[in-house]
This record gives structure tokens, sequence and C-alpha cells, in this order.
């Protein structure tokens, strides 16, 4: 924290909420020792000046110099907005911590009360309680700051929630730690950085919280003046002297942004949002630029050369990959994660997000959104939750076949029953929520078969269901590829699934395709090391499928890492001082069924040997 | 409608409601709305018997002649025992009456059934228009700055609804009568006059609001943009037109509805210094009068008229939300 | 807004006395370009809501100045001070009755006549201390009997002990008929008119509207509503700069200015009526225990105080000195009570008065008496305007720097009566603005509350016997008394009055006169 509120204040936003701090340190230290004689000042002989050159902001109903006035209810109207946001922060930990601390019963209650205060508008709060206290300044600062204790406990409560649940203290309770220092060394430093956010929003809000109530004549009472109280004042007068009435209206203004610039600062020091993580695009659009040209073959679906896709200068993830798709046929893109296997799909349904920049030699696809459909990997999140399911699936229907909504409707009906899904009417009408997770993934199927899909792009169709369920949906995947003789580009780390659904696989290291072979050689006859790795580590039914990968030793290189050589030479067991300095290229195998990357191709070898 | 009604209502209907988790979560918030009533209406009650020393005593002045005191203890009726006092409190709720005003003896309900209308005439419409500039404002921000695009509108953005947010609502009030009513005088200066009179106190009650609302739907604006079921309608090749109003939209209004109905509660609240600006004669330039004059049930009454409207306001959102987002809401309670 | 922004009211809450006398000097138009509304609707501006209406159950200034429209009275007082007919076509007094002739064909708002019965009525009903009618001697002298001769259409009342303004004090006095005096408080919010308009709308905090009735030939000399507008409206804005807004827009026909704001009107040259009231003015609570109960702190108080500065801060540089304890001008006994009377600004001589009482300053700089220290509980009321709040923090700060602790608190409206009654305060700033001398004198000596009106329990033997003999003759012939009787109240310092102010009543598009009273019914005009 401390390393990163140096890095900030370096920042522009930083160092002007820096030198903010500083100024308002310096005006409330020493204005009213410098200016508050002559803001006392009476002169009943210069009551109600216009602005002049004795004074700069004029006189007020007492004669007094407005501007020395305004400096001086700096000290005043600071120590009011900080006393209040004090006791809120103070009040609100206290209250937000307790439920983590105390017994399960009492902690519901002050979940439940906190509930119930937060309810209610902070400014009936602040009237209520100025109403308790008194009018004056102290009523006012005690209110205001009691007002800000729900929010800010509520606030607590929430974090401190994420963070008694966690693993560590979880196994400090089991340990025996105590409460009080389960609040000091557990919870209290992980809720540190968003209250101190909160604080200073608070100080900010309770800044004009406080001008009002003066403005109301609840707040600050004569002879003291903070800058509401000013403003009370002015503001009667502001078509005669304007300037006597804007300047403590800035002055709250100002100093309100102040505030809300330190926070900001605060903020991104705790890494909320820190400094320079949004990455810069180059490009604008995240749409692969490439010539689209005319297929070279009528059988050819896909065709792709030299694809590149990266996230800002040099951090390439997809290095120049060429692959091409036959009509109808099936093809599975396995590799581990970050290999760049999904960023190649997206690129080839022109989904990739704005910030990746990607080129290519030559890209032939059918036309998105039609004729490709693409199926995610997570079912739960890729259905809208606002939208009825049978609505999402109609809307293909309406925007690309010129459908009536009715028309629309019954087709969507119709392909929800034919992917399975029972009783479709009925389910048409219910929302994502309302269904398992294989329906919706059937149903992003059957969304998929809307239109007159020739591609079926498969982005991890199956690893987030169970495993009964998997085998029912890929049925689904292979009766709809037979139904539509679309073309499948199936994306997976699981080679036992890439095997059941697919004729050919392409295997992608480090953002380069390492091997193409038909799916009958994967599980014998690989010719890359790599392949043969995954292949050796495929799962069986019992197996943690990502724990299991993790056994090829080593790990892949990271997007954008210089790579001299074969990318896989630092994990493969048979590297040789040429795999280190030369990159292998691709290519053909004999038999023509497939290619490889690979100096030292393990059948090849063999061959060799024997 | 009592809480003990509620409670056994709730048990009484659970196995029944299982298989309706809406209706369940309903009942469950129907609950809390009881017990934050009955809290309201206690701590409105005791607020009276809050007041350091004694409520008479802080209105008449510690060395006030006892006579006076007495008589005025025994109007407001705080001679009797505390429970007693507590019945027929609750007793003259039922019948909604809330005493008579100290300053003007008219019955407090006549008094708020006079200002509250006004009140609601500038902040309902007020509210709507909120919703109406926060929300596209907002969202045409995040669409437009998504990503990290065009920092120098996102920087313009931060600067612009920073600064408008900061701005007290009195002294934007001032302002804009001193624009529009007397420089350039376009529009009423003040006071409850025709259709045009509304345009200033609803704009003073808008502005600020709406500023600090865009923020936040440009935040929200911008995790529903980076949901997976935004791709998925990008894979669909839908016209941004309906990816953005069919599919980011109700997704932004369940979260933007959750703050704008605590926006609406303490919107009521903050016409108190629009309706001073304005001479508006509204509730809440009421209390702020009742308060300084020590008319203790006048200040109960419009605390409680205020309190009850926030209460249900937050009950109908919170409703309104599980209906049309069952699945985050009824998870989250 | 909450702190009033005016002063307009001093009249006010207390003794607000809606009496005849145009302030000098003010004949001619106060129109200019922009006419006001077509149909002959004249707004006014009234600086807070009036509470009830009703004519029997309030004293607010506010409420006095609309029922002025649509209550008619006996008598009315001109601009030059001389008594004119209204109801009453002609009166003969004695020091204790007095007998009133009532004009024919007075009618009431729903058309029935009013009857020289229902005026009796009236007066016994008001003079009755058990009907507790606030205007029980301002209007009617207390235990007045009345009785009616309908023959002769007279009406003869008399006091129980000498009552030398009986006549001059029904100016103030709204009339009307006798079923209308059974519920007082169904006039909260409705008229029951004798006068020349009638509410048709009542929108309290907001506006109250009055529409003109036919057939009223009973002003003042006879004049008739022929020319007066079809509407009047009566707008409550609390917030001076607004009201001046809202004059400049023409969304107002007249409004009091006080402040600043008048320089505005002023550069835009709008026309303006004056009325001059007692603005500033101190009284002392002399009920036992108070420190002000000797004189000689009331003295030092005084003294260390600047009350030039004080009329200056207050009236925003524009003061003038006055000359009565509260009688508006033109004043039936017009002698100077006030100058010579209070000494002027210095602390020496304030410090030497306490020292000869036997006070002396403590370690902390504090005067202190047998170890109790000198505390001011100060007040003032919120309806008095910013200017006035400004002033109180310098009386404030100058009392404290002579070394008094002092407690300052601001009082609204509808809390002022009860706090003054309370006793819990030393110092007031409170002014009172009435009529006649004899008006002044339930607010001078007498019991105090609940019983009396002697707010400041003053005690005043030679302003009591003073009165005894003043009373005792008719009208103007008891002035040299009266004057020598309120001179021993300002000398002895129980009340101090040291600020009168000029209240502007700018008007746009409409002419009328003012008095201490407000706008004269009769005088206005729509359209310049």
């Amino acid at each position: 924290m401390r390393h990163r509120l140096g890095r900030t204040l370096r920042t522009p936003v930083g160092l002007a909420a820096a030198v903010a701090v500083v100024f308002l340190v310096l005006v409330a230290v020493f204005g009213p020792m410098l200016l508050g004689a002559r803001a006392d000042a009476v002169d009943t002989d210069a009551i109600n000046q216009n602005p002049g050159p004795g004074h700069l902001l004029g006189t007020d109903a007492l004669g007094r110099d407005i501007a020395a006035r305004v400096v001086v209810a700096t000290r005043l109207s600071l120590e009011l907005a900080l006393g209040a946001a004090a006791i809120g922060v103070t009040g609100g930990v206290l209250l937000g911590v307790a439920p983590a601390l105390v017994g399960r019963r009492l902690g519901r209650l002050l979940t439940a009360a906190v509930g119930i205060l937060v309810a209610f508008p902070s400014l009936l709060f602040v009237l209520f309680l100025a109403t308790i206290f008194g009018v004056g300044a102290r009523g006012a600062m005690l209110a205001i700051g009691l007002a800000l204790v729900p929010p800010m406990a509520r606030l607590v409560q929430n974090l401190t929630a994420s963070v008694a649940g966690s693993d560590y203290v979880a196994a400090a309770r089991v340990l025996g730690v105590g409460r009080w220092r389960m609040m000091t060394r557990h919870l209290l430093p992980n809720v540190a950085e968003p209250c101190v956010l909160f604080a200073a929003t608070a100080t900010a809000g309770s800044l004009v919280a406080f001008a009002g109530l003066s403005f109301l004549g609840l707040g600050v009472q004569q002879p003291e003046y903070d800058w509401g109280r000013l403003l009370n004042e002015q503001l009667n007068r502001v078509y005669v002297n304007p300037l006597a009435a804007l300047a403590p209206g800035a002055a709250v203004v100002v100093t309100g942004l102040m505030l809300a610039l330190v926070g900001e600062t605060l903020a991104q020091a705790g890494g909320r949002r820190a400094a320079g993580a949004v990455p810069k695009s180059g490009r604008a659009s995240g749409t692969v630029t490439a010539s689209r040209n005319i297929a070279t073959d009528v059988d050819t679906l896909v065709e792709v050369r030299d694809l590149t896709v990266g996230f800002g200068v040099g951090r390439a993830a997809v290095r120049g990959v060429s692959f091409r798709i036959a009509r109808g046929e099936a093809v599975g893109l396995v590799g581990e994660s970050g290999s760049g296997k999904s960023l190649t799909a997206l690129a080839l349904a022109d989904l990739l997000p704005v910030t990746a920049t990607a080129a290519a030699g030559m890209m032939v696809v059918p036309k998105a959104g039609t004729e490709t459909a693409v199926v995610f990997q997570d079912p739960m999140t890729s259905l809208n939750p606002a939208l009825r399911v049978g609505r999402q699936l109609a809307e293909v229907a309406e925007v690309h076949r010129r459908a009536t909504r009715r028309q629309a409707w019954r087709s969507a009906v119709e392909r929800l029953a034919a992917v399975g899904i029972p009783t479709a009417e009925r389910r048409a009408r219910q929302r994502p929520h309302e269904y398992s997770g294989g329906m919706r993934q059937r149903a992003m199927i059957g969304m998929g078969l809307m239109g007159t899909p020739r591609l079926i792009i498969a982005d991890e169709p199956t690893t987030a269901l169970d495993v009964t369920v998997q085998r029912q949906v890929l049925d689904l995947l292979a009766q709809a590829r037979r139904d539509s003789g679309a073309a499948l580009l199936m994306i997976s780390h699981d080679l036992g699934v890439v095997a059941q659904v697919c004729d050919r696989v392409l295997v992608m290291y480090a953002g380069v395709i390492v091997e193409e072979l038909p799916v009958a050689d994967l599980f014998t006859g690989a010719r890359h090391p790599y392949t043969r790795a995954l292949a050796h580590a495929v799962p069986t039914m019992s197996t943690d499928l990502e724990a299991e990968l993790a056994t090829i030793p080593g790990r892949p290189p990271q997007p954008g890492e210089r790579i001299e050589g074969c990318p896989f030479a630092p994990r493969c067991a048979s590297a040789e001082d040429r795999c280190r300095t030369e990159a292998p290229p691709t290519e053909r195998r004999d038999d023509g069924e497939g290619s490889v990357a690979c100096w030292f191709p393990v059948a090849a070898r063999k061959e060799a040997i024997g | 409608m009592s809480l003990t009604a509620a409670v056994r209502a709730s048990e009484g209907a659970r196995t029944a409601l299982r298989h309706h988790p809406w209706a369940a979560f309903v009942l469950r918030r129907t609950g809390r709305l009881a017990v934050s009533l009955f809290v309201l209406v206690t701590a409105s009650f005791a607020m009276i018997h809050l007041i350091p020393g004694d409520p008479v005593r802080a209105a008449l002045g510690p060395s006030a002649d006892p006579g006076l005191v007495a008589a005025q203890r025994h109007a407001l009726g705080l001679d009797e025992a505390l429970p007693v006092q507590y019945v027929h409190f609750l007793g003259q709720l039922f019948t909604g009456r809330l005493g008579d005003s100290i300053s003007n003896q008219m019955p407090v309900s006549e008094v708020i059934a006079d200002r509250l209308p006004n009140t609601l005439l500038i902040a309902v419409p007020a509210f709507c228009l909120i919703m109406l500039l926060a929300i596209p404002i907002g969202m045409g921000a995040a669409v437009f700055t998504r990503d990290g695009r065009r920092r120098r509108a996102e920087l313009g953005f931060a600067a612009v609804t920073g600064v408008v947010s900061a701005v007290p609502e009195f002294l934007l009030a001032v302002g804009l009568v001193a624009v529009f009513a007397v420089a350039w005088p376009i529009l009423p200066v003040a006071s409850q006059d025709g259709p045009l009179s509304y345009v200033l106190p609803v704009l003073s009650l808008t502005i600020v609001p709406a500023a600090a609302l865009a923020r936040i739907v440009r935040v929200e604006a911008l995790r529903v943009l980076g949901e997976d079921y935004m791709r998925t309608a990008r894979a669909k090749r839908l016209p941004a037109r309906l990816r953005y109003l069919r599919h980011a939209l109700p997704n932004l209004l369940t979260a933007s509805l959750t703050v704008g109905g605590l926006l609406f509660t303490s919107l009521i609240a903050g016409t108190v210094l629009v309706e001073s600006v304005f001479a508006w004669p509204g509730l809440g330039s009421t209390i702020v009068q009742a308060i300084t004059a020590h008319d203790y049930p006048l200040v109960q009454g419009a605390v409680l008229v205020f309190g009850l409207g926030a209460l249900l306001i937050t009950f109908l959102v919170d409703v309104v939300v599980a209906a049309a987002d069952p699945q985050s809401t009824i998870r989250g309670n | 807004m909450v702190r009033k922004t005016n002063g307009r009211t001093a009249v006010a809450t207390l003794a607000a006395m809606a009496l005849g006398v145009s302030a000098a000097g003010c004949g001619g138009s106060a129109g200019d370009d922009r006419g006001a509304k077509g149909d002959g609707t004249v707004t006014i501006a009234v600086n807070g809501d009036p509470g009830t209406l009703s004519p029997m159950q309030t004293l607010v200034g506010a409420a006095l100045a609309i029922n002025r429209f649509a209550y008619a009275s006996l008598v009315s007082i001109g601009a030059d001070g001389q008594l004119q007919p209204a109801v009453a076509t002609k009166w003969t007094a004695t020091a204790t009755s007095a007998t009133f002739t009532i004009r024919d064909g007075v009618t009431c708002q729903d058309g029935s006549r009013l009857t020289a019965a229902d005026v009796a009525a009236e007066f016994n009903y008001i003079g009755d201390p058990a009907n507790k009618v606030p205007l029980i001697g301002l209007t009617v002298p207390g235990g007045a009997k009345a009785t009616a001769d309908d023959t002769a259409n007279t009406v003869t009342v008399t006091a129980p002990s000498p009552a030398p303004f009986i006549v001059q004090n029904t100016a103030l006095l709204p009339l009307l008929c006798q079923k209308d005096l059974k519920e007082p408080a169904a006039l909260a919010k409705a008229s029951a008119a004798t006068g020349p308009y009638q509410l048709s709308e009542a929108v309290p905090g907001d506006h109250y509207t009055y529409v003109k009735r036919t057939g009223y030939t009973w002003g003042p000399g006879g004049a008739t509503n022929a020319d007066m507008p079809a509407k009047v409206v009566f707008k409550v804005i609390t917030n001076e700069t607004t009201a001046a807004n809202l004059l400049l827009s023409g969304q107002l026909n007249v409004a009091q200015i006080l402040g600043a704001d008048g320089d505005r009107l002023d550069a835009a040259r709008m026309q303006h009526k004056d009325a001059g009231l007692l603005f500033g003015q101190l009284i002392f609570n002399e009920a036992g225990g108070h420190v002000a109960a000797d004189e000689p702190v009331r003295r030092a108080l005084v003294q260390a105080v600047d009350l030039k500065q004080l009329a200056s801060v207050a009236t925003s540089g524009r003061p003038a000195d006055p000359k009565h304890v509260g009688e508006l001008d033109p004043a039936p006994c017009g002698d100077d009570v006030v100058s010579g009377n209070v000494p002027p600004h210095d602390t020496a001589a304030a410090a030497a008065a306490l020292t000869g009482a036997g006070w002396a300053k403590d370690g902390g700089g504090i005067w202190a008496k047998g170890g109790k220290q000198l505390t001011v509980g100060y007040l003032y009321s919120t309806v008095m305007g910013p200017a006035v709040a400004s002033a109180s923090e310098l009386a404030a700060k100058q009392w404290t720097e002579f070394g008094a602790k002092v407690v300052s608190r601001a009082v609204d409206p509808a809390n002022l009566m009860s706090t003054l009654s309370g006793g819990d305060w030393d110092v007031a700033w409170q002014p009172f603005n009435v009529y006649s001398p004899d008006q002044l004198v339930p607010f001078f000596s007498g019991p105090r509350p609940p019983q009396g009106n002697n707010l400041a329990g003053i005690a005043n033997p030679d302003y009591e016997a003073g009165v005894k003999q003043a009373m005792a003759k008719p009208g103007a012939e008891g002035c040299p008394l009266w004057t020598s009787a309120e001179s021993a109240l300002v000398k002895r310092l129980d009340v101090v009055p040291f600020a009168m102010n000029t209240t502007r009543y700018y008007g746009k598009g409409v002419t009328f006169q003012v008095d201490g009273g407000g706008i004269v019914p009769g005088t206005l005009r729509a359209g310049g």
C-alpha cells in the first residue's frame, strides 16, 4: 500500500490531491492566525460594502471583511466535516465488525438492525437528531456523524463477512486466535482501504451537509461561523454583491472536490483501480484486420493464415496460426489454458475484446451471426438473466431473417424443443435462472441453430457441466451438426471430449499450432512431444482436470514472453540445443494426414532409430 | 398489519411457498417492513422523550415559569406515565391523528395533507427526470469510453459530473434563479404559479443527483458491458441498438433501480432546501420551520411521513427488483 | 427560509396594531410600466403565513393586515391623524363611554344586515375577559359593556374606568355579525366579511385569495370599492430576496423590502411607499432574581453597547432616532420622551455603574457579585430579519468585551410569546408598535403573564401614577401627563427605544397608500 501510494502520488491526480491536502491544512491552520483579527473587526461605518480595494469581497452587515471570514471559516468547516466523518467511520466500523465477532444470533440481529437503519434517508436522520440535540454546531456534527453510521456499518459488514468467510480467518479461528486479536490482525486490515475511501467521501458529503444545515439555520450559530453560515448571510445579498455569496459557495464546492480527489487517490493507491491498469489499445476495434478473401477451394469453409492476436504492443497471445476447416468437418482445438486457443476461436467469430489487436494474412470464415454459431463455456453467464430464454432465441430470427415477432417466437419454441428442452412452450417464457446448467447449454446451442449455421464454434462447451450432462450436450452438438451439416470447431483442453466428437485435432501451444493430426492418431500416433504429454495426461472420470494437466513439468510461456527456438523446449524431455535456438517449421506429415512443428517428431525419431 | 400477524402468515405459508421463491421473498420482505415500521413509530415517539431535559423546557428555557411548563406539558400529554403515552400515541396513529401543531394549533395530519402533495409534485417529476437523464448519460458514457477508449472523454465526464455533484443543491437553486428568472427572465422566480413555475424547482432537485447517479450508472454499465451475455449478443450480431437497449439496459436498470430507490428517499428530504429557496409550500420547508419553532408534534408527524415514504419506496424497489432479477436478489437475501 | 428576512412585522406577534396612520409625503402613484394582471388582480406579498385569520383569535401583524381587506371598522384614521366616519356615521365620547351611530345598509358576507345589536354584542364579547380575545384592552377596554338602541341605530359602550382613546381604538376593531361570534375558530381559514373583500381561497403557507364584494359603500368617509381591484391575492413569501425578484419579474405587485434588495429595486426605478416603525428597543426582565432587576445593571448594559451602531446595523445604515416608546406617527401625543433620557455609549460609565452597585471583575475578567457572574440571557426574534441578527451578534460581542457572559438566543415568532412569557431571559430586543399610549399600559405595568401582558415585569411607580392621572383626561388632553409617565419609563431604563426604521412597500403596476398597519385597502388601485 505504501509503495503504491508513493507511485500514485506521482500521477497527475495524486499530485493534485497531495497539493490539495497541503493547501487545505495550511489554510485551516494559518488562516485564523493570520486573518482572524481582520475577520472579526467590526466597522459599522462600512457595512454591506461592495468589493473594493480595502475589501476584496466587500463587507458584511457588521462591516467585517468577507474575504477574511471565508478564509478563517475553513478551519471550523473542516473540523466539523472531519469530526462528523470520524464519528460516522468509527461508529460504522464498530457496528460493522461486531457481527463477525459476537455470537451468531447477536450478529444476525445487528446485521438486521443496520439493514433497517440504512433504509432511512440520511437527511431525515440529521433532522431527527437535530431535534434531539438541539440546533447548533456540535449537535449538527453529532447528527451528521451518526447519520453516516448505518451506511458505513453496512459497508464494513459486507466486507468483513467476505473476509470472515475466507480460509485464513477460518484457520486463525481454529488456531484459537482471540476475538480482539482477530479483529485487529485479520479483519480490520482487510477492510481498511475501502473504509479510507468511504471516509474521504463521507467528509466531502458532510461538508455539503453542514453547508445545507447552516443555510437552514440549523447548523452553526453566531458568533461562530462556517461556510454555510456565511452563505446563509450572503445569499440574501446575492444580487447586490454576488461575489460575497459565491465565495463561500465556491469554497464548499472546491473543498468537496479536493476531498473527492483525495478519496480517488487513496482508492487508486489501494489498488481498486490501479493507475495505468487499463491497457492501452493500439487499434480501436477488436475485429481482425485481414482480407476476408473468397475461399480458394469450394470445399473449404474456413481458411486462416498467419493469424496473430495480441494485447498492446508486443504482447502477442496468438503468434501466427494457420489452418483450414472443410465443410461439415469437426475439428478440435486443444491445449492448456493460455495457449491461445480461445482467442483463436474468438477471432474466428469476430468476438475479440476491443482491447485486443488481431491481424491475419488471410481469413475466410462464414458470415458471423447467421452462419456462425457460438457456444460458450459458461452457460450460467452467457444467457442474459433479464430476458426470457425464448426471446433471446427469437430475436436472432427477427434480426437476421426479418421474421415477425410471432413467427420468431414459434421457431424459437420449436428450436428449444429440438434441442431437448421439455415443455418448450412453457420453458421459453422462463428466464435463464429457472433453467439448470445443462438446459442452458442446450438453449445456447439452440440459439446458435436459429440461424443457418455453417460453422459451430464451441468453446469448452461442457467444462462447466456435470459429467452426466456433458454426455448429453455432446450428443446434442453431434445431432445438431448432423441436422444442419455445419462444421464444428470445438475448443477444449479435454482430449477425451475432442476424441469423441471430432475428425481432426489442432494442438496449440504458446500461441502456435504445434501439431495437426487425425483424431485416430491422438492417443497413439501423435508426433509432437507436447501432444504426447497431453494425451498421456488425459484424465479418467475421477481425476481433476487442471491438476492432471499440471503433471507436465514446467509452465507454458506467458503471452508476450520472448521465445527463442521451440516454445515447448524448456519443458520437453527430448529437447536438444537446436530446439532452444531455432523455431521448428510446420511440416506436412508424410501421409498427408497432418502436420507437426518439431525438430524431432516422435514417430520420425522412432523411424530414425528403428 | 401487525408484526405478529406477518410472522404467523409467513410461518403458515412457508411450505406452500417453497416452490415460489419470489413470493417467499416478498413475504419475508414484508416482515422486515413491519419491523421497520415498528422501529420508525417507536423512534418518533421516543424522539420527544430523548430530548435532554424535557421538550417543554427545551422550548421555553430552563428557568421558565413552572406554571407555564406544567400547562404545556399537559397540553402535550407529557404528564402521563410513559407506557400510557405510548399506547395513546399508537391509538392516535391508527385513527390517523397526529396531534395538533404547537405553532398554529392546526391538526398535524391536516398540515401534512396540505404540504405533502406539493413536495411530491416536485419530487416525483425530479425523480423521473433524474432517471431519464442519468441512465442514458451514464450508459452513453460507458459505451463511449468502454475498455479504456477515449481517456479524455472519460476524464471530462468524471470532471463535469464530479463538479456538479459537489455543488450544494440550494446554491444551484439560487444560481438557476439568478440566471433563468432574473438575469434572463424566461421562468418564474418562485412560488407555485402555473406549469412553468415547476421548471426551476424540479431542475434544482434533478441536476446534482443526476450527475451523481450518472457516475454510478457508468460504472455499473461498464460492468454489464463486460458480462458474458453481452458477448453472446455480439455473437448473434444484433444491431448496437438492440444490444444496448434490450440486453444491457434491463440488467443496468435493476442495479440503477436499487440506487434510485435510495435516491428517491433522500430526494424527498432534499426538497427541504430547494423548497426554502423557491418559497414552495411543501413538507420539507415545514419540517425545518417546525424544528426551529420546537413544534414537536409537527416534527414527529413529518418524520413519520418521510420515514414511512422511505420505507415503502425501498420496499417497492426491492420487490420490483426481485421480480425483474429474482436470481441475484433472492439469493442475495 | 427559517430566518425570516424582514423586519416588516416588527409589529407582528405582539401588539401589531393596524392603525390608520398614513406615512407622510407619500402621495402620488407607485405604479410603473408593467400593470397588474388584466383581470384586475393584485398580488401582495406577506412575509410569513399569518396562521389563523379569525379576527377574534389573532394579533399577528400579517393576519391583521390581511383582515383589513375583509372586515370594516366603525371609524378610520386618515392620513392627517383625524378620525373619519366609516360604519359609524357619527359618534360622541366621554371619559368612560362612547356612542356610535351605525350606518344603514351595511351587510355581512351572507347578505344579512349589520345592526347596532351586532356591534354591541361584539363589544360585550371582546370586553369579557372570559372569552380571552387578544384584542381586549387594545380595541375594547377590559370589562366594557355595550347596549344597542335599534330604533336610533346606536351603540353605547361604557368602560369601568376612564378610557381616553375609546373611539380611536375602535379603528382596529374588525366588525362581525353576531352569529359569527359564536364560532370564532370557524373563521381561521374563512371570512365573514363586512369589508370590501371576502376570502375565496385559502391555501395556508402559500396564498390567500380575496374577491371584491358588491354593494360596499361604507368605506372611510363613505367610499365604495368600485375602483378597487377585482381580486387581491396575498402570497406567502418568506425570503426578501425572492420577493424582490418576484416584484422585478412582475409576479408580485406589492412587497415590503427592508434590506439590501431595496437598492436593486431603487436601481430599477421602482416606486415605494414608506411607513415608519419603532424597530429597535431593548426591554429588561425585571422579575425577581434577574440581574436586570437592578437599575445599575440596566444602566451598565445600556452604556456598554453602542446603540448608535446597533441602530445602524439593524437598519442597514438608515437609522432614525425614535421619539416614542411605541406609538406610531403621527402619535396622539407628539412630545419626545426618548431624547436625553437614554445614556450615551460609555464603557467607563458602565463599569462605574456596576462598581457602584457592588460588582467587581473576577479572575476571568467577568463581572461578578456575591460569587455570581453577570450572565445575560439575550433574546431576539428571527422575524426581525438578518440585519437584527447581525446587530444582535454585535450587541453580544460588545457585552462580552465589557465582561458579561452572554447567552444569545434567536426565537421563532411562533415561540416568541411563550418564551417572553416563560421569563427565561434578561434582555430582549422587542419593540411594540401601537397607536395610542393607553394601549401600551398592559405591557409596561400590571400583572405578568399569564394573568397580564407585563412581559418584563416592570413596576415603575412614576409611570403607574402618571398613567392613572392621564387616563382620567379624555383624548389628547392627557398628553402632557402621558409624556411625563413614559419619560419616567425611559429614564429608569425599563424600556430603551433606540431605532426607528422605514418599512418600504415597493409597488409595481399598482397605486396604494400605507400606514403602520400595512396597505390601506381603500387606496389600492390596479394599473399604473
